[in-house]
């Protein structure tokens, strides 16, 4: 076989080899992942008309992979955090350092389509013209491709000269001329060789100054069953993603035009026709397989000819597999791996010409053998998306973790891209059931965000995220609050509410409108907080809330006002409700009174606001508290329950204070978990919608975390929101609601990956230690992701709340009788 | 939407069963046939070229190797995998430049053969 590649010129996204000339483009990358069934169809039949489009052309399909650009990335975000605290230049540099330890790549499709037109200096205008038409087909809906670049095409060669080799971890560089002397580099030092009638071809290059073996091994689709489109998985040229190991992907197809079909077809029925002959001829039955492709040969020569919306045209089509290893076992495993992979529906097969089929994934390369053409309609090559890939996060934010779907690749995501680029509002819901990864998640997302000089408010009922205010890198500029250990009052419903700042207003008139409208915002709150934890019996009674109403508005909504004088003005009510009224401030004030109240009801007068700086990080926890289970109904409250209900809703408002208090432009974060809680009250539904309109205004990313989405989306949360986290989430109503969080449409069988993710081993009885998310970016992504802490251990040990006894035993010891014998109380 | 490739249509195997009034026991495909026409030609000629004049018994064995021959190779060939390309196959594989055991360390590439040109817009 002659040696040296056949490529000889490449001009702009145009390579020319002998007298064919390829025009390359590179194929978008298209979602696949929760889209809706008719989505996939319009997306298949999309490709496929461009295909029909391309009729009488070949195209090549070249499907390759490039690793994850972690050195361009961290540079981004670096530019992306300003105000980063001095710990960030160290954490930037683990998190490059773990992410270049993974296997991460990012998958490239490239179509190169045979231009018909040659090469010749007198036919300039004509060669422009095919390109251009060529270049208007690629462009539109189903292919969304763009023409290669020369950068794009030296590193297509490149790994397609090194085949099975290590990618190269740096990109070609990018300038602005590319003559021969860059070759070289490329090309230089590979040696292929093979044994006539090999398993494989062994590949020696020199990477890093080392001279390195891999072993190629060559599979073609053999027969392929009939396809159900759109596939129930992925599309079945991107089956290969599911694997830990790449795979390369080389394909030539020729569009037929519809006469060269048409012609085939009738050449078929001659020869059943013929073959039918023979046996009746000899007085034998013709085999019933002659008479069903007599069926099938009219059949698809009627759609042929019938057939105008394109999609009845018809390609032939040869496919190639390449996969490598180490060792020539290694190889052939792996070949074995994917073969069992694309079972039993496509047929791979290991064919002999081992080299010449290698040969074919370089571009500009002839086909080797006509050996295992395939006849495919345009529909199924459209079906094949090469370009379906993992499509979500984006290239500037902080690491978040990796897809768990089918590619590995990783996820990238900038809180505050939503309201810095995209103007839309930055409300989170992270919905996810207990042990879920929900605290995980949460912890990651506001220590990125602390790291990068973000003010960041996390508001954690239940206490387990207090020791993020722990880790080193962030330490320093954060704090934890229980609020069950602050001051009497510090939830009164007055002192949440802040007061307006008459510098922050661009004239007296709105700071005045602002304090009336701060005034009136605290009589609501308070009017809300006595309703809520009165009796249900008691509050649900007209004059009950006329009384609480009329006493309210009878004090002024100021921050120094004291709840106790509502309770004061409700006895002097007067009218016909005045013994009503009375009764009413009865029960509240043995409310007050319990220690339950002690935080609404301050015993000594008006608590001023904390001032002075804030830190970055503030965590505030309520432990101890107790809220009702969710979805129980708000008659069947205990007392402890109503005042948990309203001490979340005020600790919301004391959370946002800080937040609303810093500069406009800058970037915030308020967390709140529980959120669900919140919007059992009219005030908590207005809070959540004020702060989700105001979040784009403020630059705020809002995150709400719930255990599931029910009360939520009830609450009509799910029209503000931006972006989406779903955990597991079992029960049919509640996936429904998350699927109406995430935007997927219900009934498409999305709901049994909820239910699926982070399953239970049921043999070890242990639940794996990755946490799975379902994650609608707010930007048209949408995967399933893997969170990832491993490359910040200090992190991950601060965020380790899953329950350990023996870590107890191994920090105090055991306790023997005497020690808890000492330990009682006398 | 169930979709199938046009490869039943294509792959309708032609056989001969025998001349008309005579049914052989065995259907021989029409490649076969053919390959073991070449065999048996392509023996006549090299004994007719060498020389060597057996009679029956040699013309006897010529056609028991062009039948061994064509059933043999005919057997290699598929819808799948057509005569053409088993020759192919066989010559690539066997006169191919690439073979380790060669002296020479064979350079697969070429790079002076390339050439990029960088359009400018």
């Amino acid at each position: 076989m002659k040696s040296g590649v056949a490529l000889k010129k490449i001009e702009g996204n145009v390579t020319t080899s002998g007298t064919e000339r390829t025009a390359w483009f590179l194929l978008a990358p298209a979602r696949w992942s929760f889209r809706s069934t008719s989505e996939c169809n319009q997306l298949i039949a999309s490709s496929a008309q461009r295909y029909s489009e391309l009729g009488g052309r070949r195209l090549r399909l070249r499907v390759t992979s490039r690793p994850y650009a972690v050195a361009e990335w961290a540079a981004a975000l670096d530019a992306q955090s300003p105000n980063a605290l001095p710990g960030w230049a160290d954490h930037l540099l683990s998190q490059q350092r773990h992410l270049g330890g993974m296997v991460l790549a990012e998958k490239l499709a490239f179509v190169g389509v045979d231009l018909k037109v040659a090469a010749s200096k007198r036919r300039r205008a004509e060669m422009a013209a095919e390109v251009a038409e060529v270049d208007a087909v690629m462009a539109a809906a189903g292919m969304d491709a763009e023409p290669a670049t020369s950068a794009d095409l030296e590193y297509l060669i490149q790994r397609s000269v090194s085949l099975g080799m290590p990618a190269p971890l740096e990109m070609p560089p990018t300038v602005d001329v590319l003559d021969e002397t860059d070759l070289p580099e490329i090309t230089d030092g590979v040696e292929w060789t093979c044994d006539p009638y090999g398993r494989s071809v062994k590949v020696t290059a020199e990477v890093d100054g080392e001279k390195v073996d891999r072993y190629v091994v060559v599979q073609v689709a053999g027969r392929m069953q009939p396809m159900d489109i759109p596939e129930a998985g992925e599309p079945w040229l991107q089956r290969p993603d599911r694997l830990p190991f790449p795979v390369e992907i080389s394909a030539e197809i020729n569009v037929l035009d519809n006469a060269k079909v048409t012609k085939g077809f009738n050449h078929a029925l001659a020869l059943v026709r013929s073959q039918t002959g023979m046996y009746l001829e000899h007085s034998l039955d013709p085999p019933s397989a002659l008479e069903r492709q007599r069926q099938t040969a009219l059949a698809l020569e009627d759609q042929v000819s019938a057939g105008y919306d394109g999609l009845q045209a018809r390609t032939e089509s040869w496919i190639r597999y390449a996969v490598s290893g180490a060792t020539e076992a290694e190889a052939l495993d792996r070949a074995r791996q994917l073969a069992k992979l694309y079972a039993p529906g496509i047929t791979l097969v290991r064919p002999s010409g081992q080299y010449g089929l290698a040969r074919e994934f370089i571009p500009g390369s002839s086909r080797s053998s006509d050996a295992h053409k395939r006849h495919l309609p345009v529909l199924h090559v459209g079906a094949a998306v090469p370009q379906a890939a993992a499509m979500i996060g984006d290239k500037d934010g902080p690491y978040l973790g990796r897809t768990a779907g089918t590619s590995q690749r990783p996820v990238m995501w900038n809180p505050h891209a939503a309201m810095e680029v995209r103007e839309r509002s930055g409300l989170l819901v992270v919905a996810g059931t207990l042990g879920s990864g929900k605290s995980t998640l949460l912890g990651k997302l506001a220590h990125d965000a602390v790291i990068r000089g973000v003010p960041t408010v996390l508001l954690d009922p239940s206490g387990r995220l207090k020791d993020l205010t722990t880790v080193p890198a962030i330490a320093a500029v954060s704090r934890h609050i229980d609020l069950m250990d602050a001051v009497p009052g510090a939830l009164s419903p007055y002192r949440v509410v802040p007061e307006p700042q008459e510098a922050a207003y661009p004239s007296h008139a709105a700071y005045l409108d602002a304090r009336a409208g701060a005034e009136a915002e605290r009589q609501e709150l308070c009017e809300e907080i006595l309703l809520t934890i009165l009796p249900a019996s008691l509050a649900d009674m007209p004059a009950t809330l006329m009384v609480v109403g009329k006493a309210v508005r009878a004090i002024r909504g100021l921050q120094t006002t004291n709840p106790h004088q509502v309770i004061e003005a409700l006895r002097h009510v007067e009218g016909s409700n005045a013994e009503h009224a009375s009764d009413v401030a009865e029960v509240l004030d043995g409310r007050a009174r319990s220690p339950l109240a002690r935080l609404i009801f301050p015993p000594n007068g008006y608590v001023p606001p904390e001032t002075g700086k804030a830190p970055l990080l503030t965590v505030i926890t309520m432990a101890g508290i107790t809220l009702p289970q969710q979805g129980s109904k708000r008659q069947d409250w205990t007392t402890p329950e109503r005042f948990a209900v309203v001490q979340l809703r005020l600790a919301a408002s004391l959370a946002t204070r800080s937040i609303y208090s810093t500069e406009a432009n800058a970037r915030k974060m308020l967390m709140l978990d529980e959120a669900w809680a919140l919007v059992l009250t009219p005030s908590g539904k207005a809070f959540i919608e004020r702060v989700s309109r105001d979040s784009r205004k403020v630059n705020l990313r809002v995150c709400l975390a719930s255990q599931d989405a029910m009360e939520l989306v009830a609450a009509g949360v799910a029209n503000w929101v931006d972006a989406a986290m779903i955990g597991t989430t079992t029960g049919a109503d509640a996936q429904r609601d998350a699927l109406s969080l995430l935007g997927v449409e219900a009934g498409c069988g999305y709901e049994a990956i909820l239910g699926g993710l982070s399953q239970r081993d049921r043999r070890s009885g242990k639940r794996s230690p990755v946490r799975d998310w379902v994650f609608q970016d707010g930007n048209g992504g949408l995967e399933v992701i893997r969170p990832d802490i491993s490359g910040t251990p200090e992190l991950m040990a601060a965020l380790d709340t899953t329950a350990d006894p023996t870590k107890v035993i191994a920090a105090n010891g055991r306790l023997t009788l005497d020690d808890e014998l000492e330990l009682m109380p006398v | 939407m169930r979709v199938e490739t046009d490869d039943t249509v294509y792959q309708v195997t032609s056989r001969w069963l025998g001349p008309k009034g005579l049914t052989f026991p065995v259907a021989v495909t029409y490649g076969s046939i053919g390959i073991g026409v070449l065999t048996w030609g392509l023996l006549t000629f090299i004994e007719s070229f060498v020389g060597i004049h057996g009679g029956v018994v040699l013309n006897l064995v010529d056609l028991a190797a062009a039948l061994a021959v064509g059933y043999f190779i005919g057997e290699k060939i598929s819808h799948d995998v057509t005569g053409r390309s088993v020759l192919l196959t066989f010559l690539a594989e066997t006169n191919g430049a690439h073979r380790a055991t060669t002296e020479c360390e064979h350079a697969v590439l070429r790079p002076d053969l390339i050439k990029i040109v960088k359009v400018t817009e």
